[in-house]
């Protein structure tokens, strides 16, 4: 909390230090993605599962406040699937099977710089990871954690009308202390919702 | 122009002050195939070896002196210096003792192999007979050519004390290569000078206790993305089948590390760390019922230990006062009042007078204290109590082993 | 491991030769004369006053220069011309640009540091205060210094930096003498810990000024020259001495945000055997770890 607190201050008086009115137009733009993932993990995500890559998917939203020049601020989320595994154990005298889901949640800030349709920006911040685990003899476990991650993102849109751009972006996006690092191509669709 | 260019350039010799790097913490060191060319030494050839060296070559790895000893068949080095052990496997060849191993350097989890030999002009052929030796001087050479040179100049200083690895061998397990709170790491304990273990109890959601440390599973403790977050969110079941622990082992559970302690260990001691006041009447159960297992193997000098670190768990431990033996980490009044508190262990940074110590000494109980790891803190407390926990167990073997 | 004090003959060497080099630079500078320099709003100034003419300059525009932008159309901040009569010169924090003599840049920023786990059981992020100021004292030497603060970790450094630059290219060398204290207190964990350290710590920036905003990359290294860790009372024996203790890099861009208020952002990737965060902490870890930071600053 304390961090979203310094940034909302050190915003506010760079607002009010900056602001001369009527001469700068401010924007905000809400941009959407929907893409598949592909993963790659640091260690083993199951020790059944001798492989490092899987494919997922996600979606992501980020909303940009353009306040004139080339740099542009705003909040980033979505909701990514990681890996989703089907995973039997062999026991004694059974064999057990177990369907586990990983996904994660974004809550970052993000940054950007726009020059003629061309985006390059980061997020920081943390995600929220969640598991689900079913199967088994037992009942289902979920487990959370938030760890910090960067998302580093990358777009060109091309306009099809006065507010709303279309275009490809790829995003890469890292989870150190999980050992996850994933690549998001996508297409991503804005709209410029309000301007002042 | 010319200007940035020399400075540029200068700045290049910048890179010339790098320290060295530490190499990675997996030392592969097949102590099987070391041991098959030569002849296993005999019990008493063991203990002539036994002893604190002068380290008259080797003194940037080890320091002045180091103490070497038997454990089993690994030959160990434990400085009194730093955080820095040896361990090795060898025996006789022909008139000569043969030994092969590895310096760990456990603060920065780096590594280098080593080979040692006593000649037979330094005392060897009378070792490998059990006759002591007029000198006993130890020769070798570590994997990046550094040279050693070991001559035995005492016995192993013999008082009595307790020394306590922590988590099984010390917490960041990444620097030994095993897990911590793990079984190998157990049966390593004894490697590292140890004479006990301190493991921690967790229960999960299906009331099972198994051995870990951290309230989360995280990626510093266990393999397996979907084991993410409380370990009391998830069954035993889910926790074995689809995680690991961070060096590939199973995360035991309690029953199943007692029974490792008794059955392949040497170890005396157990100090059960247990921060859930649920967890105890279990603890009891199994702590009972492991000591009488032991008992049917010999190990009656073994003691298994229910430590009691806040007042929540000592109100779940008072039903079972009269019958589980504990460790509290308390006041020393309450130590006292317990009557099967076989040790009171208070934090290090905490003031333990002699006063304390000599009434717990009187109602023949013992004094511990954790976690220290500086070595003017163990040198300090060494004296006065009659055991320490630590991240470094090697460390405290050398500087207790090696007192005069 | 350690880095002992003689085989840092090149860091020594180095120093010294920044040490003569701004030597020679006080003693052949001449303050900038106001009558001298036409000071063109917007305008960089080179070392000799004159105003440069390349494609970063912003001139001055009358008014009716600025295109009207048509109701509805799509804002690209490239179609945007400030009026830059109202522009002052741009000088920032990272980027080793010659400052105009008595100018100054004060920033106002947060960090948020990766702490390895090895040395706090989890990957701790550690956010902080930051605190900068820049201001030239001659022609191509600035005087600077840096307060950094999460609370229980603190970092103080000043030093002066030369700065040169060849066209949108520019360089900087600076030394720094610093001194990081910490403290905290937990029962039972961390009773009563503290721990300070003096530095002694040499960067060198390389930056390149682009039309709309500039990009610089810093390396850093920082030597301690003593450190100290106390935990109740008693003094704690670990902790570098006389030796290399961290390299940096840094990678900032500097731009205009809002209107002409300029801030800075970067990420920065350090190599530390001692992390400055946890010098209270009795380190007994001895690894070379690597710890991320993310940190942006506006210039106040």
């Amino acid at each position: 909390m304390k961090p979203v607190i310094i940034i909302v201050l050190l915003l506010a008086s760079a607002s009010l230090r900056a602001q001369t009115p009527g001469d700068t137009t401010y924007q905000v733009e809400l941009t959407a993605t929907a893409s598949p993932m592909i993963n790659f993990f640091r260690l083993p995500r199951a020790p059944q599962i001798p492989g490092k890559a899987s494919v997922g998917y996600g979606i992501s939203l980020r909303a940009m406040w353009h306040p004139g020049r080339l740099l542009s601020v705003g909040l980033l989320s979505g909701y990514y699937v990681i890996a989703e595994d089907e995973i039997s154990v062999d026991r004694p005298s059974t064999s057990l099977t177990f369907s586990a889901h990983l996904a994660a949640v974004p809550l970052q800030l993000a940054l950007s710089m726009q020059k003629s349709g061309v985006e390059i920006g980061l997020g920081v911040g943390p995600y929220f990871v969640m598991s689900t685990i079913r199967g088994g003899t037992s009942a289902s476990a979920r487990g959370s954690r938030l760890e910090i991650g960067i998302t580093f993102f990358g777009s060109y849109v091309f306009s099809l009308g006065e507010s709303v751009k279309i275009g490809p972006e790829l995003r890469v996006l890292s989870l150190r202390y999980r050992g996850i690092v994933s690549v998001m191509p996508s297409c991503s669709f804005r709209v410029d919702v309000l301007r002042y | 122009m010319k200007r940035i260019c020399v400075v540029i350039v200068l700045c290049a010799g910048v890179g010339s002050c790098d320290p060295r790097l530490p190499s990675g913490p997996d030392i592969y060191v097949d102590f099987e195939s070391i041991d098959a060319p030569t002849a296993p030494l005999s019990e008493t050839s063991k203990s002539l070896m036994n002893g604190v060296y002068e380290v008259v070559q080797g003194g940037s790895e080890f320091g002045n002196p180091v103490v070497g000893k038997w454990t089993g068949n690994r030959w160990g080095l434990y400085s009194q210096h730093d955080a820095v052990y040896a361990i090795s496997a060898g025996g006789s060849s022909g008139d000569s003792i043969k030994l092969r191993g590895y310096i760990r350097y456990v603060r920065s989890g780096s590594g280098i192999r080593v080979k040692l030999t006593i000649s037979s002009t330094d005392g060897a052929p009378e070792v490998i007979a059990g006759v002591p030796p007029p000198s006993l001087r130890i020769h070798g050479t570590t994997e990046n050519g550094i040279k050693i040179e070991l001559r035995r100049v005492r016995e192993i200083a013999s008082s009595p004390f307790e020394i306590l690895a922590h988590r099984g061998g010390g917490r960041n397990s990444d620097r030994l290569g095993i897990s911590e709170n793990s079984i190998p790491m157990i049966r390593y304990a004894a490697l590292l000078g140890a004479t006990g273990v301190e493991v921690d109890v967790k229960r999960t959601r299906d009331n099972k206790l198994i051995l870990f440390h951290d309230d989360s599973f995280s990626p510093r403790t266990v393999q397996g993305i979907y084991l993410l977050g409380k370990v009391e969110n998830f069954d035993l079941e889910h926790i074995r089948s689809l995680g690991r622990l961070i060096h590939g082992e199973q995360i035991p559970t309690l029953s199943e590390a007692l029974t490792a302690v008794v059955d392949e260990t040497d170890l005396s001691l157990v100090w059960l760390d247990i921060k859930d006041p649920l967890a105890v009447p279990q603890v009891v159960q199994i702590q009972k019922e492991i000591m009488a297992y032991a008992s049917t193997r010999g190990r009656d000098s073994l003691s298994i230990l229910l430590g009691i670190p806040s007042e929540e768990v000592l109100n779940a431990y008072t039903p079972f006062r009269d019958s589980s033996d504990a460790l509290l980490e308390l006041d020393v009044e309450t130590a006292l009042s317990l009557p099967r508190c076989r040790v009171w262990a208070p934090a290090w940074t905490r003031n333990i007078t002699p006063g304390d110590v000599a009434a717990m000494r009187a109602a023949n109980k013992r004094v511990f204290t954790w976690t220290v790891d500086l070595r003017e803190s163990i040198v300090s407390y060494m004296e006065r109590i009659d055991g320490i926990l630590s991240n470094y167990p090697t460390l405290v073997t050398g500087i207790h082993d090696s007192r005069e | 491991m350690d880095l002992h004090f003689r085989t840092c003959r090149p860091l020594l060497a180095l120093t010294s030769l920044l040490v003569l080099v701004l030597l020679s630079e006080i003693s052949t500078a001449q303050p900038l004369r106001g009558e001298d320099s036409p000071q063109r709003p917007g305008a960089y100034l080179d070392a000799h006053g004159c105003s440069s003419s390349g494609p970063w300059a912003q001139t001055a525009a009358p008014s009716a220069d600025i295109p009207e932008r048509s109701e509805g159309s799509s804002v690209d901040s490239t179609s945007l011309i400030i009026d830059a009569s109202l522009a002052p010169a741009a000088t920032y924090f990272y980027e080793p640009f010659p400052m105009e003599v008595g100018s100054s840049v004060f920033q106002l920023g947060a960090s948020f540091s990766l702490l390895a786990y090895p040395d706090a059981e989890q990957e701790l992020p550690i956010p902080g205060i930051d605190i900068q100021y820049k201001r030239g004292i001659f022609e191509k030497v600035a005087l600077v210094g840096s307060f950094s603060t999460s609370y229980f970790s603190n970092l103080l450094h000043g030093g002066v930096q030369w700065n040169t630059k060849i066209e949108r290219f520019s360089c900087g060398l600076a030394t720094h003498l610093g001194g990081a204290y910490g403290f905290v207190t937990r029962e039972n964990l961390f009773d009563d810990v503290e721990g300070y350290a003096v530095f002694a710590m040499l960067i060198l920036r390389l930056g390149y000024r682009f039309d709309e905003f500039s990009v610089s990359c810093s390396f850093v290294s920082s030597y301690i020259i003593n450190s100290r860790s106390y935990v109740n009372g008693m003094e704690a024996s670990v902790g570098p001495q006389n030796t290399v203790n961290d390299y940096f890099c840094t990678l900032v861009v500097e731009q205009p945000f809002i209107r002409n208020l300029r801030v800075s952002i970067g990420l920065s990737l350090g190599y530390a055997r001692t992390p400055y965060h946890t010098w209270m902490l009795y380190d007994t870890i001895d690894e070379w770890l690597f710890v991320p930071e993310f940190f942006f600053a506006v210039q106040l």
